[in-house]
């Protein structure tokens, strides 16, 4: 039995590089942009639950969220998130933040694990993130900005 | 007679500088995802490196590429060194002033991560440079 075309479709997740994680000369991102905290996962979304849109959004609604915190200092990193990129996606592309898209199996090849996706779409990537960061710089798909504002 | 060493180093590695200096600045939490400021050792033994690969760069005629320069989110800075078939990965920790995290890693071969001295770490960057 052949198997039905929607179950051969590849899994991919989104994940959002910051602008410092941006290597602009190459178009792509830094190796950095992939090393975790050893005590953290690497965070991405589900790609059939989110659009990059959404994952870009979802930074600004964590910068907006932090501006109600009972936490001055937390409230300060709120604002300065917005204050230097902007409420809204269009600025948050306009001011260097992409999203790129990655097969789950690239992770899944290479011995990472992957904890179940949240309501929002958003799951935790655990592995050898050193080893593996220039593969995955590789294999990261960049999405233009018109995929990241669609 | 060898050259003077120190006295070499010019503009091509002071963008380099600047950008880990830059990143010294950096609040906690700057990625959203819980990132360490990048702590001001790390900074310095990754400026370090760089200069030192400048430095051995001109002296032993190898080719020069500006490495890409990234901060970690546990406080390092990632230094990547890439010629035409070859990449190195130089990453400095906080706490670890004298050891980096290197992964090397040449075409179509899988990647090697080792860790090393900061001499160690600079004939690694110049063995990708010098990779044809």
């Amino acid at each position: 039995l052949s198997v039905p075309p929607e179950e051969q479709q590849p899994e991919y997740v989104y994940r959002r590089i910051h602008p410092h994680g941006w290597n602009a000369r190459k178009n792509r991102p830094k190796e950095s942009a992939f090393l975790a905290r050893p005590d953290a996962g690497l965070s991405v979304f589900r790609a059939d639950s989110r659009s990059p849109r959404q994952v870009l959004q979802h930074g600004i609604d964590v910068a907006k969220q932090m501006l109600a915190s009972p936490d001055e200092e937390a409230r300060r990193r709120g604002e300065k998130q917005l204050s230097d990129f902007g409420d809204t996606v269009e600025r948050w592309v306009k001011n260097g933040w992409r999203v790129v898209r990655i097969p789950i199996s690239a992770f899944t090849e290479r011995g990472f694990t992957l904890d179940d996706p949240d309501a929002e779409g958003h799951q935790n990537v655990y592995g050898q993130y050193v080893l593996h960061s220039v593969d995955l710089v590789d294999i990261a798909e960049v999405l233009t900005e018109e995929e990241c504002l669609a | 007679m060898s050259k003077p060493v120190i006295a070499q180093s010019d503009s091509r590695v002071k963008e380099v500088l600047r950008e880990i200096e830059e990143y010294t600045a950096l609040d906690a939490d700057w990625d959203l995802e819980g990132a360490q400021p990048v702590d001001r050792g790390a900074a310095d033994l990754a400026a370090r490196l760089a200069e030192l690969v400048d430095v051995n760069a001109r002296q032993r005629e190898v080719p020069w590429q500006t490495p890409v320069v990234g901060p970690v989110a546990d406080g390092g800075i990632a230094l990547t060194w890439e010629g035409t078939n070859r990449r190195v990965l130089t990453i400095t920790r906080p706490g670890q002033p004298l050891a980096l995290e290197c992964v090397r890693k040449e075409a179509n071969s899988p990647p090697v991560q080792q860790t090393v001295s900061v001499d160690g770490a600079m004939e690694l960057a110049l063995w990708a440079l010098s990779g044809e």
